[in-house]
């Protein structure tokens, strides 16, 4: 009870929040420490510090704080790396949404790795009721069973230590003196019986812990907003990572209601340069931009606006399809709307209709959408991830490599999506496939970088049919005709 | 799921432009076969508009078809449906221009006929074939009908044929003169280019559909007989 909460606080701040801190450090190694604490230095611990420094007696609960801290380890420790287990594609899903990070960790990440903590608080139980040596020294030897934890403690005028299994056999069976029919050494394998039974119980458990579907989720209210498709225009923007220049310059204008993809060699930022769009590039630790960002004339960079904001009204759609798996596919549609309050069910159901059949899923999955997301294919994944974007309202849709990951005609699926949902919203997406962007998009920037090392900048931005038929930078020509490199 | 569905679109797009050409194409030899046979100069300006809407259209098919090869990696029948595009386009083009040939020598003999009594019903007999010609070609260009594009290819012959005739004539007795004999002659000629140029179209489409070429020495080879 003590040991769960405290290990699982622990891993998420040293997963989520630690990284590279120096706290975060210290903590883990107390924590790889107490990994190798033999058990009976916890109770010698525990003995010391509750029992003669704080002057309380033996007692169940004393025996149970020696064994928080021979769990606590292998909680954190478990939960730790179920944590970190959880792909990152997955917060990054949940943050493009416009879901604060809290949220994020509790309804996405812990969910997640739920059956992985719950392994991890199993060993845990395992590793503490496998021992005895604490519990002999702090809980006392008495023959009897008693339920009161707290007895025997300073307040109790009748003392009443309690027992413990292993003692409680011992007990029994000395009782019994060598006789194989007393009554009890029958006590006595029905207490070691009691106990393996329960080890093997927990064991069990922990098998048979099942990834739950979110049922009845907290529901949103929302303004209803109209999605409006908006402009973006960016000046002279640099990107960095740390000290490194990862993107230098870059000025250009997105139009509403139409593709614009971004293509060029890999490391040249182009996605970098996606990721500030809409604040994602923040997410990593120690990058930050330069210049202006303005959508339909609004600074996104000004200190008063709140990247979460950002984020709700410019979706993003990945590379790997990433839908949430521990929910299910309607779940996974209105996962950015259950944030923002109740709503009524009916609505609920008519924005899922809506974005899955505006991400031409609903014909698809319309029967099954309680079932799990992650039990689509690909494409479907795919175009489930779209509706969830889409489902938010954003005004802009950026698709990082959104086809990347798919089979061809999954692919031709989501650019023939791509070219209905122009209509509706401004797109940007960036590709390593030329014929891609050459296919779906209105206008086409490329990306190019001098050498290894040196900053991406932008080289040329036209109307896709000029970039393709006759492009004005040599840079670009030699890259699109494939005399690159 | 019909995927694709702008590129079809813009497949689509090229073909009806193609059928609209043949339209304008069969207006153009028919008016300029009247301009020719009813020794009148009113449908002259009319074959030379056609004429240059045929051109822009053309320029047109062109155009698209240079984007979409760009930007839409046609392939198989796709691609084919292109490539025949193009060409048909140009075909169409040529037609067009060889009718405002025809529209300008009535012109030029104006008041007097440019085709000499003795000659005018194998020229009308061309002007017929030559419009049969180009409306089996809108036929071909509109259903892709491999059996009516190989028909096109060698109703051909019925140009062919008459384009002799007329040289035999020319050869026998003569005594028009040497400016009617050329007149004669380049009418003749550009009868026969037209209704090559349509045979060319029914070849395309035969293309198109079978995705194959007859052999070089068929006779049928579009290559040899194109260029006007």
């Amino acid at each position: 009870m003590i040991a769960v909460p405290i290990g699982i606080l622990t891993a998420v701040y040293l997963v989520e929040y630690g990284q590279g801190k120096r706290l975060a450090r210290a903590i883990s190694f107390f924590v790889d420490l107490m990994m190798g604490v033999p058990s009976i230095v916890a109770g010698l611990f525990i003995y010391a510090f509750w029992l003669l420094a704080l002057g309380f007696q033996f007692s169940g609960f004393a025996g149970a704080l020696a064994l928080v801290i021979l769990m606590l380890p292998v909680v954190v420790r478990n939960s730790e790396e179920m944590l970190k287990l959880v792909p990152s594609e997955l917060r990054e899903a949940s943050y493009a949404l416009g879901v604060p990070k809290w949220r994020t960790i509790t309804k996405v990440v812990l969910p997640t790795a739920f059956s992985g903590i719950v392994t991890g608080i199993v060993l845990g139980i395992a590793r503490a009721m496998g021992e005895t040596a604490p519990l002999l020294l702090l809980v006392g030897t008495n023959p009897k069973i008693n339920f009161d934890p707290f007895s025997l403690s300073l307040t109790d005028p009748n003392p009443n230590p309690m027992t413990t299994l292993p003692t409680y056999i011992f007990e029994q069976l000395t009782t019994a003196a060598g006789s194989t029919t007393a009554p009890a050494f029958y006590r006595a394998w029905a207490a070691a019986l009691v106990l393996t039974d329960h080890h093997h119980h927990v064991v069990e458990r922990a098998g048979a812990v099942r990834r739950p579907v979110h049922q009845g989720p907290r529901l949103a209210t929302r303004r209803t907003r109209i999605a409006m498709a908006k402009s973006i225009d960016v000046s002279d923007l640099n990107v960095y990572y740390g000290k490194f220049l990862a993107v230098e310059g870059v000025s250009m204008t997105v139009e509403p209601r139409s593709v614009t993809a971004f293509i060029g060699p890999s490391g040249c930022g182009k996605s970098t340069f996606l990721r500030t769009l809409n604040r994602m590039h923040e997410v990593i630790p120690g990058a930050r931009v330069e210049g202006k960002v303005l959508l339909d004339g609004e600074d996104i960079y000004h200190s008063s606006v709140d990247p979460v904001n950002v984020r709700r009204t410019i979706g993003m759609v990945f590379q790997r399809p990433n839908p949430f798996p521990t929910m299910s596919i309607y779940d996974n549609v209105v996962a950015g709307l259950k944030l923002q309050g109740r709503q009524p069910k009916k609505k609920l159901d008519e924005i899922v209709e809506k974005a899955l059949k505006g991400a031409n899923l609903w014909n698809e999955v319309s029967d099954r959408l309680s079932k799990p997301g992650a039990g689509l294919s690909g494409g479907q994944q795919q175009r489930l991830c779209i509706a969830r974007a889409i489902a938010v309202e954003p005004q802009v849709l950026l698709m990082d490599e959104p086809c990347s990951a798919l089979d061809p005609i999954s692919t031709l699926a989501i650019e023939d999506l791509i070219s209905e949902l122009k209509e509706r919203y401004t797109i940007v997406i960036v590709t390593h496939n030329m014929q891609q962007a050459a296919r779906v998009s209105d206008r086409t920037a490329f990306f190019n970088l001098a050498a290894v090392g040196k900053p991406g900048k932008l080289i040329e931005m036209a109307d896709t049919q000029k970039i393709f038929t006759n492009p004005s930078q040599k840079g670009t020509e030699d890259y699109i005709t494939g005399r690159f490199g | 799921m019909v995927q694709r569905s702008e590129f079809l679109v813009q497949i689509a797009d090229v073909r009806s432009t193609l059928v609209r050409m043949t339209g304008l194409t069969r207006d153009a030899i028919s008016d300029a076969s009247a301009a020719l046979l009813t020794v009148s100069i009113d449908p002259v300006p009319r074959v030379r508009d056609l004429r240059t809407e045929i051109s822009a259209l053309a320029a047109a098919v062109e155009h698209d078809v240079y984007v979409v090869l760009a930007m839409q990696q046609p392939v198989a029948s796709d691609l084919r449906t292109v490539l025949a595009a193009l060409r048909s386009a140009a075909n169409l083009h040529r037609m067009g221009v060889l009718s405002s040939h025809l529209a300008t020598i009535a012109e030029r003999r104006y008041p007097a006929p440019a085709v000499p009594a003795e000659l005018l019903s194998v020229i009308t007999d061309m002007a017929d074939v030559a419009e049969r010609l180009i409306l089996k070609a809108g036929s071909v260009v509109a259903r892709l009908d491999a059996t009516l594009a190989a028909e096109l290819v060698a109703d051909d012959d019925a140009m062919d044929a008459l384009h002799r005739k007329l040289f035999l004539i020319l050869l026998n007795n003569w005594s028009h003169g040497v400016a009617a004999a050329i007149d004669t002659t380049l009418i003749s000629r550009y009868y026969e280019r037209f209704a090559d140029h349509a045979a060319s179209i029914g070849e395309e489409v035969r293309y198109l559909v079978s995705g194959e070429r007859p052999p070089l020495d068929s006779g049928d080879d579009p290559w040899f007989d194109t260029v006007s």
